[in-house]
């Protein structure tokens, strides 16, 4: 799993709508990989991305990404060191937690288990789609 | 054509050979490659728009992925069985890839993807697999956080394999019922073999649908999918074709003689059926 994925996941349980990201990443193993850095992608996942998120995984791994202002998109080292956090690290074994319902969901070969249990699911059906 | 949905569930069906069988299959990986890039091309996005994020919805083992990466976009797909997944690493896919019954919805944040394409996957979320399974729930919440983790203007293009009509009511009534626009798209809709469904949704209500393919008959020749059935192949004479004719056994013969074996003369015998006995 890729920084970037975390970045962009949430828990989806009903009470945790809103609340369920970022989720806690315990890091056991991770690869590095080598894609070439791409500007332009980097330039379009910059207003989407959650900066909580990238914030704790980067002192995880004890990256320095200097300030983030919003005038960080022009700057090509911070997009460039920003761009090998998030597809460039691999997380192939570790565990995500909830931090709101602190539900654990484990990472293994690189591959997060993101199935619920059946008494987990159904509960993020809103009310008035319900009753249409 | 069997349906695999009336044989197992997927995460089940999927196992570690079937999916071995499905990744390394050269027809199957071409049909695959081609939807792909015919679901892609619907997405609309323009040519010299690249580094996007798209979402795979029952990716498998990636090769539908491999397409989004050829266009210069990021993707991250999800699956539920884990051996497609199994295969999508050891083929060193470059998108991210998750174990997650779609069913369930996905786990993003909202507006974190461009667009998001299907090969398909959908026609599966018709059938309960589990006790607590129903249907037209896991399609409304799928369609419902489909709808969410898209950005407005976002577009997704689904290619599934419906049926029966009433299937393609149920998948594309929950759709509508979330709050998507656009609709069905039929290519080669004169054709029982090449024939595909793809559901083309937009978040926003600006989008405009683009044409079906092979409405036309010439163009259904050439486009699209070729399907050789083994009846046609033999009805065209390619199979069956005797293949032991004189000349085979002469020039068998032939090439015998020159490895210096011990070979019968020719006689006017040579190469001729043996009448029957009885």
């Amino acid at each position: 799993m890729k920084i970037l994925t975390h970045n962009m996941m949430a828990c989806t349980k009903r009470q945790c709508v809103g609340r369920g990201f970022p989720l806690l990443l315990e890091v056991k193993d991770v690869s590095k990989l080598e894609q070439e850095f791409n500007v332009e992608f980097t330039k379009n996942i910059f207003p989407k991305l959650d900066w909580k998120g990238i914030t704790m995984v980067a002192a995880q791994f004890n990256l320095n990404l200097g300030p983030i202002t919003e005038k960080s998109i022009e700057d090509e080292e911070f997009l460039k060191n920003l761009y090998n956090l998030l597809c460039n690290v691999k997380v192939m074994t570790g565990q995500l937690t909830c931090p709101n319902c602190q539900r654990v969901y484990p990472i293994d070969q690189g591959i997060p288990n993101m199935l619920l249990k059946e008494d987990e699911i159904y509960q993020d059906i809103q009310p008035e789609q319900q009753q249409q | 054509m069997s349906r695999p949905e009336h044989i197992a569930p997927p995460e089940i069906f999927y196992d570690d050979v079937e999916s071995r069988k499905y990744s390394s299959n050269s027809r199957i990986i071409e049909i695959q490659t081609t939807m792909a890039e015919r679901a892609y091309e619907l997405l609309s996005i323009p040519e010299d728009k690249e580094g996007l994020l798209l979402l795979d919805i029952g990716c498998g083992s990636g090769i539908s992925g491999d397409v989004i990466t050829d266009h210069g976009h990021e993707w991250i797909g999800m699956d539920i069985s884990k051996d497609m997944l199994d295969v999508s690493i050891e083929r060193e896919v470059e998108g991210d890839v998750m174990l997650r019954d779609i069913g369930q919805g996905f786990p993003f944040r909202a507006g974190t993807f461009d667009g998001a394409i299907s090969i398909s996957a959908i026609q599966w979320l018709c059938n309960a697999e589990k006790s607590h399974h129903n249907p037209r729930k896991r399609l409304l919440v799928f369609f419902q956080s489909l709808f969410s983790v898209l950005t407005r203007g976002g577009k997704a293009v689904l290619q599934f394999y419906p049926e029966n009509a009433a299937q393609i009511e149920m998948i594309s009534s929950a759709a509508m019922r979330c709050g998507f626009t656009g609709g069905l798209l039929v290519d080669f809709p004169n054709s029982t073999k090449a024939k595909k469904y793809f559901l083309v949704l937009f978040t926003g209500s600006n989008g405009s649908m683009p044409a079906a393919k092979g409405v036309g008959i010439e163009e259904a020749e050439e486009d699209g999918v070729k399907y050789v059935n083994r009846k046609t192949e033999i009805r065209r004479g390619n199979i069956n074709k005797r293949v032991k004719t004189k000349d085979w056994i002469k020039g068998k013969k032939e090439r015998q003689r020159h490895q210096g074996k011990e070979v019968k003369s020719d006689s006017q015998y040579t190469g001729r059926k043996r009448k029957p006995r009885f």
